[in-house]
């Protein structure tokens, strides 16, 4: 009755667990996959497994007239054959490239991470570097918060304490470059 | 204005007046006898912090942070013991300079303790103090020290510093501490945001690494599965299809078999119905019936 290939009534895959185990990037496919299982799952739950004994010596003797027809019945329904078929290799071929391109997106993902790790780890040795905020010495805030101070020792810009915003446009710097240089242009320093 | 304006009094009115200084003994009388208190127990309850009648907690006074020490809630972090800033420091001669959560020691308001101690090791306690009041007295004396003709003012300044210092010190240091730790705590939190990314990378990161080994895991044996359910679901589908198929000529052959049945006892019922039929309309029949009855009918036995 039953082909070579090994019949699978249930899936064994844990679906829940599964669930549980993805982010939501990969729930998509998930909810593909398992979607088509659950389409099959219930057409086999659906139906019998095997063909259904039937006891043709009682019905003889209910249907004598027919005993002819029951007996031709019989032989048929015994010698029927249910062709159960194979999963084409093609498909199975499919599954092994999809595990491939798995297997590539993992490796890229790894590399993406192993960069991650490294950038995470850079940041997580300054601060663990850094001395306690209490103690920080007015050079550490420059080095460490350069976004909030500046030192004007070695950054070129003017000093704004009032945070105007004078830094943001060259024009100042620009107009103050040369001290010789006149808010007017044509007014002569000839005295 | 005279006091009998304000307190108009009959003849009969006893007026006792009780000073000030006698206040609280009088208050604590008259509520230990249970009594609604009157307008000197009720300050005297808020001199003593003792809430009034009807109070769950006494107010909270202006001077109820008089004359306190102030001291840090907690102490400043450690900094680490093999802290650099680079690997060339010497900790040994120039260790980092931590930050004191005090002021150093002083003696007199304003002289350093340092300066005591090395002369304490040789003269006992009072000699540093014997030392510089020798020294000023000296430098006084003779005219090295010359005292400004405003110099007096210094003890007034003195005087307000304690007096200030004493009364509302403890608020003041309280405040500048407060606006300490949140400057400091804005620093911090520029920290964790500055963590966060790294932190919360590391865990997505996890936890996708943790989704692909599932996929990896789980997704070949479910495509596989899925198409040995198709199989099973279409072979399944043909064993049903084949036993419905033998069921609906068993069921044509029952149905055969009652239908035989069914029309041969019809026909058996006709059959009767019509020859009983044929016989009651039998005209001889019905005389021989009819004599039956009378005859019948003549046996009876009627008494009247």
């Amino acid at each position: 009755m039953s082909g070579a290939a090994k019949r699978v009534a249930t899936s064994s895959v844990n679906w829940s667990k599964l669930a549980e185990r993805l982010v939501p990037e990969h729930a998509a496919e998930l909810i593909r996959v398992k979607g088509v299982s659950g389409t099959f799952q219930s057409t086999v739950s659906q139906f019998p497994a095997d063909l259904p004994k039937i006891d043709f010596a009682a019905l003889k003797k209910a249907l004598p007239a027919h005993s002819a027809v029951l007996d031709s019945l019989q032989k048929q329904y015994e010698a029927v054959k249910i062709p159960y078929g194979e999963v084409p290799a093609e498909y199975t071929k499919e599954i092994d490239q999809w595990v491939e391109y798995n297997n590539a997106r993992i490796k890229l993902h790894d590399l993406k991470v192993a960069d991650g790790l490294q950038e995470a780890k850079k940041v997580e040795e300054k601060w663990s570097k850094a001395p306690p905020v209490e103690h920080f010495d007015r050079q550490h805030f420059v080095e460490y918060f350069p976004a909030h101070f500046y030192d004007l020792r070695y950054q070129n810009r003017i000093p704004d304490p009032c945070n105007v915003g004078l830094n943001e446009t060259p024009e100042i710097e620009n107009r103050f470059k040369d001290y010789k240089v006149l808010r007017r242009a044509d007014k002569v320093d000839d005295h | 204005m005279s006091l009998s304006r304000c307190l108009p009094l009959g003849q009969t009115a006893r007026v006792v007046v009780i000073p000030a200084r006698f206040a609280h003994a009088a208050a604590g009388q008259a509520v230990a006898s249970g009594d609604a208190p009157n307008f000197f127990q009720k300050l005297a309850a808020r001199f003593q912090g003792v809430p009034i009648k009807g109070e769950a907690t006494a107010p909270k006074s202006m001077f109820d942070d008089c004359n306190k020490e102030w001291s840090a809630p907690e102490p400043l972090p450690a900094i680490p013991k093999d802290f650099k800033e680079h690997p060339d420091r010497d900790l040994v001669n120039y260790p980092y300079p931590a930050r004191p959560m005090y002021a150093p020691k002083t003696r007199l308001f304003m002289v350093p303790d340092s300066w005591f101690l090395p002369f304490q090791k040789v003269t006992g306690v009072s000699g540093p103090y014997l030392f510089f009041g020798g020294l000023f007295a000296f430098l006084v004396n003779k005219e090295l020290w010359v005292f400004e003709e405003q110099g007096h003012m210094t003890v007034g300044w003195i005087l307000f510093y304690l007096l200030v210092s004493r009364t509302v010190g403890y608020k003041i240091d309280n405040s500048l501490y407060q606006g300490y730790q949140e400057r400091v705590n804005y620093f911090k939190g520029l920290i964790q945001e500055d963590l966060k990314d790294a932190v919360e990378f590391k865990k997505t990161s996890a936890a996708q690494t943790e989704s692909l080994v599932a996929i990896k895991e789980a997704f070949p044996t479910a495509l596989k599965e899925s198409m040995a359910l198709q199989l099973e679901a279409t072979y399944r589908q043909n064993v049903q299809s084949v036993a419905t198929e033998l069921k609906k000529r068993v069921d044509y052959l029952k149905e055969t078999e009652e239908t035989k049945a069914r029309f041969e006892k019809e026909q058996l019922l006709k059959l009767i119905n019509s020859s009983v039929e044929k016989q009651l309309n039998d005209r001889s029949f019905k005389d021989q019936y009819l004599q039956n009855a009378i005859q019948q009918l003549k046996g009876l036995n009627v008494q009247l």
